[in-house]
Formats: structure tokens, sequence, C-alpha cells
């Protein structure tokens, strides 16, 4: 409508121009040119208002161009409306730019709103892992101190265990040891008595019988005849055998036993044989042989190894034999076996 | 003011029509208003602003000269072209000023955007 208006504005102004020389002045073209383009602005929609007064003064140019074609009036009101064109646009466009401000601060208010939610989601991210993080800190630091504690009880286990064992080695130790001196004595004791024995070997007769170790001392080297007191070659020879009875035979039982040749009487030489006997003994206690574990024996002539008839053999009779380790004392000898003539086979060689 | 401005140029045309010789004061006042505004908003620094206060300054020079000279009916009509420049002026430096601060709005907007993805 009104674009309709200005052309036909313009036509009639063009045949104005045609038909008289009082065209519409240079300022109303610009005015109408302004006005058109105005109106073809965005200001038609965002400045209606400052199109519409625009507008009015257009239309007082026209009015004033109606009435007196190229007046001073005409251009005047023209100028002014040309300016109000202007006006107008520029209002259009200072509409436009205050709704894209109010939009880029809408779209800024959103965009910040967007980062502080990212920035919130990072944060809470973070926040979990974190908080995850100390959880399993929080484990592991759990198990080590409980592998920790765990540690601690076998380190003080391990270490009263050995403490245990090096008690059990000193006491093995000990042990040992003694077991070794123990050993030791004993391997010394049994040197020694085997060397007593063996140095007795040398003075006496030694047999190993049923009744025990037999120590046969020659009557002839001990005695004169019919008496009953030592000879001093006798303490001698007594000494080694007291030497050998105190080292192997502590614990057994001592027999000394006096034999005779057959010469003389029976009684006599009963008696005889058992003082015999006696001064053995007597001399082995004085040896330190101990006094209660020697028992003694008379045996006279009942008791023959050898043949009385050869000098030889009487000899042989004449003893005094030492029995280590029988049974304790064999009967004392029977009170009066002066006829009886006991011959057990095995004294007779 | 709108309807003042337009009842005083109906009157000023009532006046120009039956009387010459009176000083458009109120006419003058208003144009030197309109063309303080327009350099209170920095109307010399946009060109298109600029040029029209430019106009408006030397419309009110030759006013001025018309009203020594007496001739009162024209020195009123170049007020209201003057005024008419200084309005202008004024809008045109709004447009600019404005214009300025909304590519500025949307620069901000951008250099946000391209905070946030970057981040």
């Amino acid at each position: 409508m009104v674009k309709r208006g200005s052309i036909l504005g313009a036509v009639a102004g063009a045949l104005l121009v045609a038909c008289a020389s009082a065209g519409p002045s240079e300022e109303l073209v610009d005015a109408r040119r302004a006005y058109d383009e105005a109106n073809r602005s965005k200001a038609a929609e965002l400045a209606p208002d400052d199109v519409l007064e625009a507008r009015q003064a257009l239309e007082r140019a026209e009015a004033a161009h109606a009435e007196d074609s190229g007046s001073d009036q005409e251009r005047n009101l023209a100028y002014i409306a040309h300016r109000k064109a202007l006006q107008a646009i520029a209002q259009g466009e200072i509409r436009e730019a205050q709704q894209e401000i109010a939009q880029a601060e809408k779209k800024y208010q959103e965009v910040q709103a967007a980062i502080a939610r990212d920035a919130r989601r990072d944060l809470d991210r973070a926040r979990a892992e974190l908080a995850e993080t100390n959880r399993q800190l929080a484990t592991v630091r759990s198990e080590l101190e409980e592998r920790g504690e765990t540690l601690d009880e076998r380190t003080q286990s391990l270490r009263d265990r050995e403490q245990e064992l090096a008690e059990r080695k000193r006491q093995l130790e000990q042990m040992t040891g003694a077991l070794a001196s123990e050993r030791e004595a004993r391997e010394r004791a049994e040197a020694a008595a085997a060397a007593a024995l063996e140095s007795l070997r040398e003075v006496a007769k030694v047999k190993e019988e049923q009744r025990g170790v037999v120590i046969t001392l020659s009557g002839g080297v001990l005695f004169e005849t019919a008496k009953s007191e030592l000879l001093p070659i006798a303490r001698q020879k007594l000494k080694a055998v007291a030497d050998a009875l105190k080292l192997q035979t502590e614990d057994k039982t001592i027999v000394v036993e006096g034999h005779t040749d057959s010469r003389g009487s029976d009684q006599m030489n009963m008696q005889l044989s058992r003082d015999r006997a006696e001064s053995v003994r007597e001399y082995l206690v004085s040896q330190g042989v101990d006094a209660s574990r020697i028992q003694v024996v008379g045996r006279g002539e009942t008791m023959p190894i050898a043949d009385n008839a050869t000098a030889e053999g009487r000899a042989n009779n004449r003893r005094v034999e030492i029995i280590v380790g029988g049974r304790g004392a064999p009967e004392e000898a029977p009170p009066s076996p002066e006829e009886a003539p006991p011959q057990p086979p095995e004294e007779s060689p | 003011m709108r309807f003042v401005k337009a009842t005083c140029g109906v009157a000023a045309l009532a006046i120009v029509g039956c009387a010459s010789a009176s000083v458009p004061s109120q006419q003058m006042s208003q144009s030197q208003a309109a063309i303080r505004a327009a350099e209170e908003l920095g109307a010399e620094n946009h060109p298109r602003a600029a040029l029209h206060l430019k106009m408006a300054k030397d419309q009110m020079r030759t006013a001025r000269a018309l009203i020594e000279s007496g001739e009162g009916q024209q020195a009123r009509a170049t007020l209201m072209r003057a005024e008419a420049d200084a309005e202008l002026a004024l809008m045109l430096a709004r447009e600019a000023r404005i214009r300025a601060e909304a590519r500025e709005a949307m620069n901000k907007v951008r250099e946000l955007q391209q905070r946030a993805e970057s981040e």
C-alpha cells in the first residue's frame, strides 16, 4: 500500500516534470527514496513508530509540494522528512542490535551455565575418583598394617623358637660334653683297668672262669713254709693286685681263698690256708680295697690243682686264689671237710 | 515531545504565514540542545554521524546569520533543518555505539564458547 503510493507519487512526479517545469524538488526525491528504503528495512517491523513519523513528515512535504511545487516550504519539509526516514532506518538497526545483545547475553548465560555444569560434573567426578582412591588407599594401608602385625607375630615366634633352639643346643652341648667326659672317664678307667690287668698278668695267673676272674698267686712266692706272714716280694705282687682290684672291681665281691699242699695235717693246713688268705686280705685292705667287699676262705688241701706227689705239683697246689665278680661268697669253706677228699674234676689238671 | 515539535512546526508555518520579524529563540535552543546531545554521545567519532553533526552546525551558523540580517522566517526553517540533522546524528551515533556493543557481546559469547570447548 505504502509502496504503491510511493510509486504512484514517483509516477506523478515524473508526469509533473514532463508537463510542468515545477517538478518535485531534489530534497523531495531524496526523501521519497529514503522513506522507501526505511519502509523496506527491518525498521518497518522493529521500529514502526519511527517509520510512521517519517511517513507523516513525508506526507507534509508532499502536501507542500502539492500546494506549491518546488517551494522552499516543500524543500524544507522534504529535507526534514529525508532525515526522519534515515532516523527510522537507524532506529531499526538499533532495535536489531539490541535484540542481538539480548540474545548474546542470554547465550552467554547459557554457556556460562553449561560451563558451570561441566565444571561441577568434573568436580563431582574428581571427588568421586578421589574418594575411591582414598578408599583403596585405606584398604591397602589396613592390609599392610595387618601384614605388619602378622609379620611381628611371626618374627616374635621365630625369635622364641630361635631362643628355644639355642637353649636346646646348649643343653645338647652340655649333654654331649658330659657324655664325652663320661665316656672319656670310662675309657680312661677302662684303659687303666686294662693296664692294671696287664701288669697283674706279669705277676700272677689270671683266668676267666665260671665263678669269676680268678687270680692265682703262687704260695711259694707269698709265704715261707708253714707261715702266714707275707714275704716282702709278696707285697710287691699284691700291690699290683690291689691296684687292679681298685680300678676294675669296685662293685664286685672279692673272695680270697687260701690253698695248701697235702703235707701236714688237714686241720693245720685248713688253719694255715685261712691265715694266709687273711694276710692277703689285710694287705689288700691296707692298699685301699674296700674291706667289706672281701671275704676270706681257707680251703686247706681240699682243692689241689696239681699232683701232690711231686715237688712241682705241691708247689702249684700251694697258692692263694683271688676270685673277683662271683655271686658273692660261696658257702664258707665247709667247717669240717678235713677227711673229705673233694675232687672237683676241674681242679685236677 | 514529538507532539510539541509538530505543533511548533505548524505554529512556525502560521507565524511565517502572517509575521516575519519574530526571533525563533525557542527553535534555536531546541536545535542547540539536539546538537549538544549528539556531541555528548560521541557523534564526531562516527563518520556518518559526524557528517550530519557538521551539517547541523553549519546550518546553525547560517541561521544565526539570517537572524542577524532579519530574515527570521528563513532562519526558522534552517534551524529546523539543523535540528533534524542533529537528531539524525544522535541516532546514528547511538546506532554505531550499540552496534559495537552487539559485536562486543557476540565476541564475548564466542570467546566463552571457545573456552568451554577448549576445556
